[in-house]
């Protein structure tokens, strides 16, 4: 029923998945964060080698990525619109009323797919290889420095776990709700804007019943098997660095070199 | 010695509505109760009120000998287990091996002994099999088991099941019960269970069953003597068991509580 | 007003990607009956009813409802018409309150379909008082209320929208043995009034005491349609293949079949057991104590701590359920 890729955990054993999580975090944002400064084609390419060497390493099938790309098609296709019809300069393409469309324009809607395209998938690449939880544990490993600040680093992350734990459970219950209310005759296609808004009350006030029930419920049982703080707990998954983490960091140091260089040389 | 004591219990939802009044039950060590009574009777507020999850307006609840305070709160959890009615709802951890470690951590047990203690947990509901597994993957009488096995990696002296079967199916149902079956059969005096439930044919696996009404202990009986008391039960809101309805629509019949097997065996003496 | 399905099939999205729900349904549900649906969690059960009254869109096949026609090309518009006329109660249906009051909540239905507020007001009120919700608890919010009688409010505002075919999908889960028992009433009652009345149920008495037609489900597909009477004949290995508890009294009739005695119609109760055995043993040769009505073990039992002697007292001759 649920066929959204992006953000989805899947259970595997390839060699991604044994890295730690921190350094697949890093990695994600250090990508990223590179992938801004991308303006020329070399630096795209290297970019893209490196992403398909990530998804070769997920074990997981391409097919499974066009899914996961297929549901932002239309976000992307506004993007490029938006490139093509506001993108000025010279030489003219086509033009046609108010609509012109240049040569830059076509260049840098397609760098914009491509960047959209690679930052996705790399996000992708690390959600799909990593339990929401290691994601959440790692997170508050990497931002253990603020604590220093009194920021409650350990309680942020546990409510993140399982905030992220309940996505599955609260999406079952809206369709369930929606279903019954249907059944009643809820209707929120029909009327005015202010009718409609009126109509989805019967959707939000059973889930929002619901879901403080549950947090009552799930405040019960974490009491009851002992929990006090979120500080004073020990860890279960303990994360830990490996070899294969020494290699993927030297891999993206490698990558980092390689693309300021195609940056800095001008083809 | 007694696992649970509660005396002079008075407690209310609110003001000059009481629940309990003067309400006194004991459970010795090991033994396996069953507290039963319909909807709204007030059996599940007892299991909350002796983990503190509700606090009595007066009286005295005492757990093997310690009384419960805001002090002893913690000392008196680490002692009882309990596993509520929504599977769902008490599933803390993102796989089944993280919600059994939840309590380990929270008892801040080493990181390095967590692995065995899971698994030794996990075995003993037969769930072993899917300690990666998330919850949304499981049926909700795995997910009891589950529930089950997060309590006993606590190795709590107590386990209370606050209708812990009612949202299930039949097989999850009868799965849950076995495995509370083979607990009792292994840890024998060392585990005390209290069930609280309103299937008499749950109800009827324990040693002594005590039917609440209203904030009153109504009755307090051993299952055999319990359910011959066909008109007491109805007035309470309860089902005799089919097997002792049949008895008691028979034209004789012994005169005990008979298993269905036993009834079974019995008539068939009577065509030979 | 009966449901008739034809060549039912259902999948979500492409046929290519996902995996058959339902596969070729053909059945029909006729009014004035109580239809059970049975099968393990995973069959279809759920996926079916949701068909009903279009829910869910067939992927292949139809689905009639009265004079309406549900194809998967039905157009949006067309769907109140059919919701109107089949009500589906979901499982723990208390979930669903909103409202600000009781009143209000089962208003909502009528409300939808078109009814003025009086008109809704008056079938809200009567279907509260169907469901025995006393009056005093109407101008309450639903979540004061105990959850028996939330159970209640969420019944009347289906009950309420007075369609001709209602489903329930295990509206007994979670309910005491009082409660239960006034569930199936209800259910008697609708099908009395002429209504088609679909029950999913995992509790083969329930289905034993109340269906007139069994639907079995497997795999997305139909493993079975017959009368209880006619089904639960099957052999005991049939039921574990399918996954399926047998109704105690039947259960227990299997039982005495193998120790030699003879069951010249499927019990449906415990009084239909009794009478059968009771006409197979000759019991003057019986040397235990007759069973008089109103006859108290409890004094021949020795007596536990029993809190309240004065309740056993009471002749036990009526107090068998049926």
């Amino acid at each position: 029923m649920n066929n959204l890729v992006i953000g989805q955990f899947i259970p595997g054993k390839a060699w991604l998945y044994k890295l730690d999580p921190r350094t697949k975090i890093l990695v994600t944002v250090a990508y990223v964060f590179l992938l801004v400064f991308a303006n020329q084609w070399p630096a795209y390419l290297l970019a893209a080698a490196f992403l398909g060497l990530t998804l070769v390493l997920t074990g997981q099938s391409l097919a499974l990525y066009w899914r996961g790309i297929k549901p932002i098609l239309w976000l992307i296709l506004f993007t490029v619109c938006l490139q093509l019809l506001f993108t000025g300069g010279t030489p003219v393409l086509w033009h046609w009323s108010f609509i012109t469309i240049t040569v830059p324009g076509v260049v840098n809607a397609f760098y914009v797919i491509v960047r959209f395209v690679l930052i996705v998938l790399m996000s992708t690449a690390l959600t799909l290889t990593t339990p929401p939880t290691s994601i959440a544990s790692a997170l508050e490993s990497l931002l253990a420095p603020l604590k220093a600040i009194k920021v409650p680093v350990a309680e942020l992350a546990l409510m993140l776990s399982i905030a992220l734990r309940f996505v599955p459970l609260l999406m079952g219950e809206t369709d369930k709700v929606m279903k019954a209310q249907k059944s009643r005759g809820m209707s929120l296609s029909t009327g005015s804007l202010w009718q409609r808004s009126k109509a989805v009350l019967p959707l939000l006030i059973p889930l929002f019943i619901g879901a403080l029930q549950r947090a009552l419920d799930l405040a019960n049982a974490m009491e009851v098997r002992g929990f006090e703080s979120a500080d004073n707990r020990t860890r279960y998954r303990v994360l830990s660095f490996t070899q294969a983490d020494v290699l993927a960091t030297i891999a993206t140091i490698a990558f980092t070199v390689l693309f300021i260089g195609t940056l800095l040389i001008h083809f | 010695m007694n696992a649970i004591t509660i005396d002079n219990l008075n407690y209310g939802y609110q003001e000059g509505e009481p629940l309990f009044q003067d309400f006194q039950l004991t459970v010795p060590e090991g033994q396996w109760l069953s507290i039963v009574g319909h909807n709204g009777s007030g059996k599940s507020t007892l299991a909350k009120l002796v983990l503190g999850l509700l606090e009595a307006q007066s009286g005295d609840i005492t757990v093997f000998g310690q009384e419960l305070t805001p002090a002893s709160l913690a000392a008196v959890r680490a002692q009882v287990g309990m596993v509520f009615q929504n599977p769902d709802n008490q599933f803390v951890g993102a796989t089944v091996a993280d919600d059994v470690a939840f309590g380990l951590e929270n008892r801040q047990v080493p990181s390095a002994e967590m692995p065995a203690l899971i698994e030794a947990a996990l075995q003993q509901v037969g769930m072993a099999d899917f300690a990666d597994r998330e919850p949304h993957t499981l049926s909700g009488g795995q997910k009891q088991r589950v529930a089950l096995a997060s309590v006993l990696a606590l190795k709590p002296k107590v386990i209370i099941l606050d209708e812990a079967t009612a949202m299930l199916d039949p097989a999850g149902k009868s799965a849950v019960l076995a495995t509370l079956q083979e607990l009792k059969a292994k840890y024998q005096d060392q585990l005390t269970l209290i069930m609280i439930t309103h299937d008499m044919d749950e109800a009827a696996l324990a040693d002594r069953i005590v039917v609440i009404n209203d904030g009153e202990l109504a009755l307090d009986e051993k299952p055999a003597a319990l359910f011959v008391q066909g008109a007491a039960l109805k007035q309470l809101g309860l089902d005799q068991p089919f097997e002792t309805q049949l008895q008691e629509a028979l034209p004789k019949a012994p005169q005990q509580y008979l298993s269905k097997q036993e009834l079974a065996a019995w008539l068939s003496t009577l065509k030979a | 007003m009966a449901i008739n399905i034809e060549g039912l099939t259902f999948h979500y999205g492409g046929a290519k990607q996902s995996p058959t729900i339902l596969d070729d349904i053909n059945l029909t549900i006729p009014s004035g009956r109580i239809t059970a649906i049975v099968g393990q969690t995973g069959s279809g059960k759920s996926t079916l009813v949701q068909n009903l009254n279009a829910l869910l869109l067939p992927s292949g096949g139809q689905v009639v409802v009265g004079d309406q026609v549900i194809t998967s090309k039905t157009k949006e518009k067309a769907l109140p018409a059919v919701r109107a006329q089949v009500g589906m109660v979901f499982q723990f249906p208390e979930n669903q309150l909103f409202a600000a009051t009781v009143l209000e909540d089962v208003m909502y239905g009528p409300k939808n379909f078109g009814k003025t507020a009086e008109e809704a007001e008056e079938l809200a009120k009567k279907a509260l008082n169907r469901v025995s919700l006393a009056e005093e608890f109407w101008q309450r919010s639903p979540f004061d209320l105990s959850g028996g009688q939330m159970r209640r409010v969420a019944l009347a505002g289906v009950l309420a929208m007075n369609p001709k075919a209602m489903v329930f999908d295990e509206p007994a889960a979670g309910l005491d043995p009082q409660g239960q028992l006034e569930l199936l009433d209800l259910l008697r009652s609708l099908r009395t009034e002429g209504k088609t009345v679909v029950l999913i149920s995992h509790q083969m008495d329930q289905v034993l005491a109340l269906a007139d037609q069994v639907v079995v489900m497997q795999d997305g597909q139909v493993a079975a349609v017959e009368a209880p009477d006619q089904l639960f004949q099957r052999s005991r290995q049939w039921f574990l293949d399918h996954s399926l508890d047998l109704p105690t009294p039947v259960a227990f009739a299997k039982d005495l079949e193998e120790k030699g005695y003879h069951f010249d119609h499927l019990p449906t109760s415990v009084a239909d057991v009794a009478a059968q055995i009771a006409k197979q043993v000759d019991w003057s040769q019986v040397t235990e104590p007759v069973n008089v009505a109103g006859a108290d073990w409890q004094s021949q039992q020795a007596s536990q701590s029993s809190a309240d002697q004065v309740l056993t007292s009471n002749s036990r001759g009526g107090d068998l359920h049926e």
